[in-house]
């Protein structure tokens, strides 16, 4: 495919990256001319300097023959516009924007469409990360959640810690504890090494479980492998920006909700729009502060101000006082890897993003992409199309199906129903599989497995 | 198999057309084909191309490629030919840039009969001679005439 890229900031740049392994032609387009030079020293892209929603950029970079435009600068005005360029003098299939402002984003439906502002698909990153963390809070102990057929099945990343009952055990083993469970384990790391399990392989201390459930039974599931914390209370959010606004907004009346913030304006607007959250006007880099607020007695501690050194500074620093769980936003992917156990979940947001902008590149007719590890891994909801003649899969038995190494499928959604992967499942047409690949490189086999044959209307 | 005369005209027949791209290609389709058929519009034509290939490539190897899809507002079964003098890429089976294109337009109903038609088209376009009578043609007229002087292939 051919796919133009606007914007070579830490999304753009990791994008491009991603897709340029893909065999697929991509430019990418910015104004700074040394960015677009630093990253085509190490990648085999195109690139043109120039502003990104001009007419005459757009044609330089090829929008006559691109299958798809990616616009993701800074500026959502210019993103959009861009949008409008390439849908009225290019034609282009695919128009995917970025849109930050939740201002824009509040009338999505309306503004968004061929006959207004001309945007496929539009990327709300602050939203993402926002139903992200919303998500690990909810679930204790989990290091992410992931939705996939909008949140029947989730899947899952945890750690194994001595007194799960599974932990020591053979895989297979969690069916007798729990007959009325379904889970499947897709993929676990041990010491950074994926294995695919089999029903015999024993789960280890310390070992990263990714597994795959009906949201009902991620609780039972988890408690299979480590002692489940209780569910949490009290939540601390350092920094009143987008994210955190809007997390707070999301949470607060289910949770005791605590917000700290620098600026005394932002707090003013805070303390308007939030009905049950304390505003704090200060620094969560104060231990004065934090000790005042008990953060000891706080369940989860949310660094998510705009800087990632103070995120990780103020992270350790609760941690040390006392936070139970910190979970912090760095954007630095060189941060991301440096910190070690003080922070138990690393947010990376251009991560998030990245996965929701595959779900649209991706070949085939797919509903989700969440990309793991750092880009390494990759979980994925592929819809299966056409019949046993046209497909590799539909009318077949989920062991007839031949896997690329390292993929495996965890769940099956048909209609509202959950079908846990077993062996003796068969695909039909409009299922929709949810698959993980421990090696995300295989996903151009994944997409032939599933792309429909010759003889589909 | 219903022979190429029920599918073709000549007006949707180009030969030796630029190819330049896969999204370009697409765009000529379209374009071809809502200037003859009224009741079909460009952007519906070109949308739904684009969909059906976003699923599984179209191409059958050897530099052909066989685009089709349903359409509601499609009275009969449609077809396109296109020669191109440059080859594009097309994500065939076999890697291999198109150069050759039928494009085949069915209404929504009668599915059994529009996968004959379907699997006439490509026993057809598998003959190497055929093909190469089209490759080699250099205007519209002979283009259109080879095609139809094709006598139907039986399974």
């Amino acid at each position: 495919m051919k796919i133009i890229i606007l914007g070579a900031g830490q999304v753009g740049g990791t994008l491009a990256e991603h897709l340029a392994n893909e065999q697929n032609d991509i430019i990418v387009v910015d104004t700074d001319g040394s960015k677009l030079r630093a990253l085509q020293d190490r990648l085999d892209i195109g690139t043109v300097a120039g502003g990104a929603s001009h007419p005459n950029t757009l044609f330089k970079a090829g929008a006559e023959d691109a299958d798809m435009l990616i616009a993701v600068t800074n500026s959502d005005e210019i993103n959009m516009m861009a949008c409008q360029v390439a849908h009225t003098l290019f034609n282009t299939p695919t128009k995917i924007s970025r849109v930050r402002s939740p201002n824009y984003l509040a009338h999505q439906e309306q503004l968004f469409n061929r006959d207004h502002v001309p945007v496929d698909v539009i990327i709300g990153p602050e939203q993402l990360v926002t139903k992200n963390i919303e998500q690990l809070i909810a679930n204790p102990g989990a290091l992410q959640v992931l939705d996939f057929a909008e949140g029947r099945v989730q899947l899952v990343a945890v750690r194994a810690y001595h007194g799960g009952p599974i932990v020591g055990h053979e895989l297979q083993e969690i069916r007798t504890h729990m007959p009325k469970v379904d889970t499947r384990v897709a993929a676990i790391f041990r010491q950074d090494r994926p294995i695919i399990p089999e029903g015999d392989t024993v789960v280890e201390v310390d070992d990263e479980v990714f597994f795959i459930a009906a949201r009902e039974n991620i609780r039972a599931v988890m408690s299979e492998l480590r002692r489940v914390d209780k569910p949490y209370k009290r939540v601390m959010i350092a920094g009143g920006g987008n994210i955190g606004a809007t997390l707070a907004q999301s949470i607060e009346s289910k949770y005791q909700v605590k917000v700290i913030e620098q600026s005394y304006k932002r707090c003013r607007i805070l303390s308007e729009r939030l009905r049950h959250t304390i505003v704090l006007n200060g620094s969560a880099s104060e231990p004065q502060l934090l000790a005042q607020e008990n953060i000891e007695a706080n369940d989860v501690f949310c660094a998510l101000t705009n800087n990632d050194e103070s995120n990780i500074m103020m992270s350790m620093l609760a941690k040390r006082m006392g936070a139970k769980k910190v979970i912090t936003l760095i954007t630095n992917p060189a941060y991301a890897e440096l910190v070690g156990d003080e922070i138990d979940i690393a947010i990376s947001p251009q991560q998030i993003t990245i996965g929701s902008l595959l779900t649209h590149v991706r070949k085939g007719d797919i509903s989700n992409v969440h990309s793991l590890r750092r880009g390494a891994a990759e979980a994925i909801e592929v819809t299966a199309h056409g019949d046993p003649h046209s497909s590799k899969v539909v009318g077949r038995r989920l062991d007839e199906i031949t896997l690329p190494d390292g993929v495996t499928i965890g769940a099956i959604v048909r209609g509202e129903e959950v079908l846990i992967a077993h062996s003796h499942v068969v695909v039909e047409t409009d299922d929709h599989v949810i698959l993980f690949l421990v090696d995300q490189r295989k996903i151009n086999a994944v997409e032939k497995l599933f792309a429909v044959g010759f003889g589909f209307f | 198999m219903q022979p190429l005369a029920s599918l073709l005209t000549p007006e949707r027949t180009a030969c030796q057309l630029p190819g330049l791209s896969k999204k370009r290609l697409f765009e000529s389709i379209a374009r071809i084909i809502s200037d003859d058929q009224f009741s079909l519009s460009y952007d519906e034509v070109f949308a739904h191309f684009i969909a059906r290939e976003k699923l599984g490539s179209t191409g059958l190897g050897d530099g052909i490629a066989i685009p089709h899809c349903r359409i509601g507002n499609c009275s009969q079964p449609t077809g396109a030919l296109l020669t191109l003098s440059e080859p594009i890429d097309f994500d065939s089976p076999d890697n291999q840039p198109v150069d050759l294109v039928f494009a085949l337009l069915v209404p929504e109903d009668e599915p059994q009969q529009h996968l004959d038609t379907l699997a006439g088209l490509a026993r057809l376009f598998s003959q190497a001679g055929f093909c190469e009578g089209l490759r080699n043609a250099r205007d519209q007229a002979t283009l259109f005439r080879l095609a139809i002087e094709a006598e139907a292939v039986a399974p």
